[in-house]
């Protein structure tokens, strides 16, 4: 992406947001006129709206990861039809599991 | 402990490496120590008590009071870019641990899934970052020093010399497009 283009983004994402929701969808047709491309970027864009990504802080997010590596063992453990034969990582979701057929 | 901190910071702006290993031990101790609340078996509803025990835990590494060299602002800026490093190499040492034992995280059931969440990818999110900033340096500072460095909106605008309702449009554009950006990687 070229500065230039990135610049247009930023001015008609904050222009289409000031506008009422019923209104965006024919501003960006008219202001991107043939562009598709640049009308679905701005639509994804908006469709973000206010998502959960960067809602806290970084150190609370490395901190709640570390703190899952020392979630409790779940070997041997049954989860559904699966069971949990070994642990292969460091993460609360890497375990080797196994199909548990029954009798 | 909050002078060692201001002092590793001054000392790693001047270009001792040395300074920056030592700061990313106390780092790790600070995220051991916060990761340890987690893991208390706080249930939910803890989370925004802890999140403020988190900011708290991070105002205390450095003592603005301590900083001679420049404002106050541009020293929290410079320590926003080395918790920034710290951790995303903290995340990439994860990320390799994880790739090393061959793999693929699957969520098996609710019981599993009822685990805490993971939590954004920062390894992801610092390349989404440099991304950003090859077309819009700025607004990859702002992200640096409110997510990794817990600046207020105020702060941010002293430190790039530019107006609050700047920032905080630079903030919802950054925010929108890395959350695209995370979603298609």
């Amino acid at each position: 992406m070229t500065p230039e283009r990135w610049r247009r983004i930023e001015r008609l994402y904050h222009a289409a947001l000031e506008l009422p929701p019923h209104e965006r969808d024919i501003f960006l047709r008219t202001e991107c006129a043939a562009d598709d491309c640049l009308r679905q970027e701005l639509e994804s864009l908006l469709r973000e709206g206010d998502g959960r990504l960067l809602s806290g802080r970084a150190l609370d997010v490395a901190a709640r990861q570390f703190a899952q590596e020392s979630e409790p063992d779940l070997t041997g453990r049954t989860l559904g039809r699966y069971e949990v034969l070994s642990r292969l990582g460091s993460g609360a979701w890497e375990w080797s599991i196994a199909l548990a057929i029954p009798g | 402990m909050s002078a060692d901190v201001t002092t590793l910071l001054q000392a790693w702006h001047k270009g001792d490496p040395q300074a920056l290993e030592d700061l990313t031990s106390i780092v790790y101790r600070e995220l051991r120590r916060v990761a340890h609340h987690y893991m208390a078996g706080q249930p939910a509803g803890c989370t925004l008590q802890a999140t403020a025990l988190v900011n708290e835990a991070f105002l205390k590494l450095v003592d603005g009071n301590r900083v001679r060299w420049q404002d106050r602002n541009h020293f929290f800026a410079v320590s926003a870019n080395v918790m920034r490093r710290i951790l995303v190499d903290y995340a990439r040492s994860r990320n390799y641990q994880k790739r090393g034992a061959g793999a693929r995280p699957v969520a098996l059931n609710e019981e599993l899934d009822a685990m805490p969440e993971r939590g954004t990818d920062l390894v992801a999110l610092d390349d989404g970052m440099n991304q950003l900033a090859r077309v819009d340096p700025r607004k990859c500072r702002v992200v640096e020093m409110k997510f990794f460095g817990g600046l207020t909106t105020d702060e941010i605008a002293g430190v790039l010399g530019v107006s609050e309702p700047t920032v905080l449009r630079d903030w919802k554009l950054a925010k929108a497009w890395l959350s695209k950006e995370l979603r298609n990687a």
